[in-house]
């Protein structure tokens, strides 16, 4: 059956990407206790930067109402 | 005199790194770092304004991990805070408006914006965000501690100290990680490895099973990773 091909393929994809996913989150944890603060330089330097482009999107007022109507359309009030 | 210095003393202090010091019997951690992020500056103003207003509360989530150097941003900082009445929730956003921040499903200029936002959202289980400044993301996401999960946390948080100035609460790292794995997504996954891995010479393990056992969760994913490490 081609559904269950789909499912098998879809799954081992899945598999490999969490495989990946928790590779990638414990060279992360590695990386802090090895280098600590010049992990945290590293990081937040990149962080920041990220930021910054985001921030630029924002000055435009058009750009800015847009994405705080998306935020809470993307994360209605859900009930906790 | 630091914390993890006094902590030193007491014989109780674990170094996860040479800017990491976990005070395990005075439930402190104290991390030092060359600046602030965006997120750090976002989660710490409004931490100072919960406990201005001498609000408990704890943070839980994405940040947790982005704090200790999870290499990923977040679109929202979420804190659990104890229940409030309407004019304790009205007092904080007075305090929340002087520092900068605004509400995002209403006017935190309004009473009655506030008043309904507290009646339709916050009463009523509902979370409610609030915007730094001109910072859109990361927002804040409140919500009234409902579920036992919630005040467990509060009652248990940890208190994290950010280069000797700074306070913020946070919630068990154990319960953290057992609720990252029942959430499930990759990024969940993901930040509960790496907050195993990171505080493994603290974690209390058995605590961790007992999580996922009470949420129904298979936690040998983490055996795994500890095994291979």
């Amino acid at each position: 059956m081609v559904d269950e091909e789909l499912v098998r393929v879809l799954k081992k994809e899945h598999e490999k990407n969490l495989k990946e996913i928790i590779r990638q989150a414990v060279w992360n944890a590695e990386m802090v206790r090895k280098l600590g603060k010049k992990w945290f330089e590293i990081r937040d330097k990149w962080l920041e930067e990220a930021f910054k482009r985001d921030r630029e999107l924002w000055r435009d007022p058009k750009i800015r109402e847009a994405l705080v109507k998306a935020i809470l359309t993307k994360h209605p009030a859900h009930k906790l | 005199m630091s914390i993890a210095k006094a902590g030193d003393d007491a014989g109780s202090v674990i170094y996860i790194s040479d800017n990491i010091a976990v005070d395990v019997s005075r439930r402190y951690i104290t991390l030092s770092k060359k600046s602030l992020v965006t997120e750090d500056i976002v989660a710490i103003e409004f931490a100072s304004a919960l406990d201005e207003v001498g609000v408990s509360y704890t943070v839980v989530a994405g940040y947790v991990a982005i704090l200790f150097g999870r290499s990923r941003r977040s679109d929202d900082i979420d804190f659990i805070v104890e229940q409030m009445d309407m004019d304790s929730f009205l007092d904080l956003c007075r305090v929340l408006r002087e520092r900068g921040f605004d509400v995002m499903q209403g006017d935190i200029c309004d009473p009655g914006s506030l008043r309904r936002l507290y009646e339709r959202y916050l009463a009523e289980a509902y979370a409610v965000r609030f915007m730094y400044r001109d910072v859109v993301i990361p927002n804040i996401e409140f919500r009234f501690a409902k579920t036992l999960l919630h005040k467990y946390s509060i009652e248990n948080s940890l208190v994290v100290i950010l280069n000797n100035r700074y306070r913020i609460r946070i919630a068990p790292l154990e319960l953290q990680i057992a609720y990252k794995l029942f959430m499930g997504s990759n990024k969940d996954v993901g930040d509960a490895v790496f907050l195993y891995t990171l505080f493994k010479p603290i974690l209390q393990r058995n605590e961790i099973r007992g999580w996922c056992e009470q949420l129904g969760i298979d936690c040998s994913l983490l055996e795994e990773v500890a095994e291979s490490g």
